[in-house]
């Protein structure tokens, strides 16, 4: 033994050999037992989820690029202060048909005044109403008067859509914000909202049916409680801790 | 023995690595944003009056010049020596203060679409020359949830640039 330890290399060389014989012999079992029959391809399933709105009856699928156009103001011409317009978006679940995947999903609608890209903090998102379609519900919790949380209370099946905006509306009041600018020979009045933008913006989430609540919470950071474990009906959100 | 003590040090390190790693489950998520902004546009401009007579009848025609919808009405300011009588018109009603109205809101760069018309009778036989002023008022149109012009509210004109009288 004394003998051996005194020689290393004679011990490297040992081990090169061994590891070298096994590489051979993994090798020579795949050639041997491979067949056409074995190979199986994995793909990654396509979880997705889409906003589309309807622009003169067909549905556009709306994202960064494309945003929302609001076909029904463009028809007047002029927005009417007051008047509530028909606006149809909803949420569909394109996955993947291959894989047949449900979700739950929510979606995050912000609102605010925007002038030149700038966003107008002191003016009042509120005066912004948007009216949402039946089957979600607010989560008041994570709501402010700038952003509501609607969860769609069903899952959403592989290839179905749920409407969700129904209308949008620019309350009348605003018009009421006017001060007068007054010289010696002439008043001019100046209203607050006068050029300014209402922002819509829209962030739709989806999220996996399976082991839906460990899911959810992970995802989203909400604690839902489900009719059953797997695809059921949401019948509560707690609120985020 | 410091062999021992490397072997032990180690040992610690390796349990308490596996310790501190907690399992990761990942779940199938998906994102998709928009956005979208309608433009208000409320600015005043002063309606614009065209008018003209013919055969002692005054014609007149009022313009929305600026950026919202408006009513608008008008009166005239005449002398006594004289009487004004409104031609029927579509559109145009004598109503509250001795104005005109024109019933159908105005959108911007719209004129009235029919003219506002007052016949001129002179109520003495005295050669004298009298003005027939026109002036307007205008108030910004509020709709209702259906897209109708709810009634206009004329404690609330607009008074974009109105001219104060010098004393």
């Amino acid at each position: 033994m004394k003998k051996i330890n005194k020689r290393p290399l004679v011990i490297l060389a040992l081990g090169i050999l061994i590891v070298g014989a096994s590489t051979v012999t993994a090798t020579r079992a795949a050639i041997v037992y491979q067949t056409e029959a074995e190979r199986v391809n994995f793909s990654t399933a396509v979880f997705s989820v889409d906003l589309q709105e309807n622009v003169d009856g067909k549905y556009v699928s709306l994202d960064d690029k494309t945003g929302l156009q609001f076909p029904e103001i463009k028809k007047d011409g002029s927005l009417k202060i007051g008047k509530k317009y028909t606006e149809d978006v909803k949420v569909v679940n394109n996955s993947n048909p291959d894989t047949g995947y449900s979700e739950y999903v929510r979606v995050v609608v912000r609102k605010s005044w925007v002038r030149n890209d700038k966003k107008q903090t002191i003016l009042d998102p509120e005066l912004i109403n948007i009216e949402t379609a039946s089957g979600w519900i607010e989560n008041k919790a994570e709501s402010t008067d700038e952003m509501s949380v609607y969860y769609r209370t069903t899952p959403l099946a592989c290839g179905e859509e749920a409407p969700f905006i129904t209308s949008v509306t620019i309350n009348s009041d605003i018009t009421k914000y006017v001060t007068n600018v007054g010289t010696e020979t002439a008043i001019k009045n100046e209203y607050t909202y006068n050029g300014e933008s209402a922002n819509i913006e829209l962030q739709a989430d989806a999220v996996q049916t399976h082991n839906a609540k460990d899911a959810m919470y992970a995802a989203w950071g909400v604690k839902a409680e489900f009719t059953a474990e797997d695809d059921g009906n949401i019948t509560s959100i707690s609120p985020v801790e | 023995m410091k062999r021992k003590w490397l072997i032990l040090a180690a040992l610690a390190v390796v349990t308490l690595s596996t310790i501190a790693v907690t399992p990761s489950i990942a779940y199938f998520t998906d994102t998709v944003q928009t956005n979208g902004a309608i433009e208000v546009k409320l600015g005043d401009g002063k309606p614009k009056i065209d008018e003209e007579v013919k055969n002692m009848t005054k014609y007149v025609t009022i313009k929305n010049t600026g950026d919202y919808d408006i009513f608008v009405r008008a009166k005239a300011i005449y002398p006594d020596n004289c009487t004004l009588t409104l031609q029927k018109e579509s559109g145009w009603e004598q109503g509250e203060g001795g104005y005109y109205y024109y019933e159908a809101p105005l959108a911007p760069g719209k004129s009235t679409g029919s003219q506002l018309k007052l016949k001129i009778t002179k109520n003495t036989d005295l050669d004298l020359d009298f003005n027939v002023v026109i002036v307007q008022e205008a108030t910004k149109v509020v709709y209702d949830e259906d897209g109708n012009a709810t009634p206009a509210d004329w404690t609330n004109p607009i008074s974009s640039e109105t001219e104060i009288p010098n004393d």
